[in-house]
């Protein structure tokens, strides 16, 4: 089964929780890690998560920041327990909802071109460069 | 080929872009609104909002119809998206078999005032002269299903008219 956790510092992973269960209606299998909103870290459910999963499982881990404490920590736990685990930094809300809706087992290629897909949704919309198609080649253009 | 005829008031949206474009397969979202259609700005967000591999175009009902009766519309995998219930039953009466799947996605919760709305689901909400629509629209396509994305769970719309 597809298991995705998405781990952050602050609420941003609940919050991207939030909106793929109202984009997609989906939040069964995605685990959300709040980390440090309060006193103690996150080691409680991070084992939570850890224990949910073996790696007959396709394991996605997204966390908000390359190198920052919650992807360390993360990274050290998955190698110490040998869970082959795919993790994402930096991630945003089109990746997790990319892998989340991909349907078949998502190969280390097909997890690439997700990744690079939702690197450009980083982007500026130039508002000038949004010309419409001249009336009558509409058809040409969408056949 | 029509995979689904969808009445949903934002039209292209998220829900849309990402859910429906990939379990159905789509290559292709035709927009019926003549409200759409007649906005330059409108037309322009709802081309930006598809995924640049699914094409867009944006007519009036009665164009849109016209369109999909081109040869070579049924060579895509289309989506129509309406605006309306009212949409709906146009494009169902001019395609009284051909659509694959008649879909309520979101009606009711933008426009106009709520106090003389029917809440039929958390996300559609109709007027009386749109139930009746609905009723119209059932008795074309009595398969016609309430699910805003592929993922959540479908109610049948008889289903739901029955029990209003």
């Amino acid at each position: 089964m597809r298991k995705i956790l998405i781990a952050s510092h602050g609420k941003l992973a609940s919050g991207l929780l939030s909106s793929i269960e109202l984009l997609a209606g989906i939040k069964d299998g995605i685990v959300a890690i709040d980390a440090y909103v309060d006193d103690n870290d996150f080691e409680k459910e991070l084992n939570q998560f850890i224990d949910s999963v073996s790696n007959e499982d396709e394991i996605f881990i997204f966390t908000d920041l390359f190198g920052g404490s919650v992807n360390q920590k993360i990274t050290k736990r998955c190698l110490e327990e040998g869970l082959a685990a795919n993790i994402i930094s930096g991630m945003n809300l089109p990746v997790i909802l990319e892998v989340l809706l991909a349907g078949e087992d998502l190969t280390k290629e097909g997890l690439n071109e997700i990744v690079q897909r939702s690197q450009q949704e980083l982007t500026v919309n130039i508002l000038e460069d949004l010309n419409l198609v001249a009336e009558e080649d509409e058809e040409e253009v969408f056949f | 080929m029509i995979k689904a005829v969808r009445i949903d008031e934002r039209l292209i949206h998220g829900q849309v872009a990402m859910t429906w474009t990939k379990s159905l397969k789509l290559t292709g979202l035709v927009v019926a609104s003549d409200e759409a259609a007649n906005n330059d700005i409108q037309k322009m967000t709802l081309k930006m909002s598809a995924p640049s591999d699914v094409k867009v175009i944006i007519k009036n009902v009665d164009d849109a119809i016209k369109l999909l009766e081109d040869p070579r519309a049924s060579q895509m995998n289309l989506m129509v998206l309406v605006p309306t219930v009212k949409d709906a039953v146009k494009v169902a009466k001019a395609f009284p078999t051909e659509v694959e799947l008649m879909n309520v996605g979101n009606a009711g919760k933008m426009s106009g005032p709520s106090e003389e709305k029917v809440t039929l689901t958390k996300e559609v909400m109709l007027t009386q002269p749109e139930l009746d629509s609905l009723k119209e629209l059932v008795e074309i396509y009595p398969e016609t299903v309430f699910q805003p994305t592929p993922a959540m769970e479908k109610h049948s719309a008889k289903a739901i008219l029955s029990s209003h």
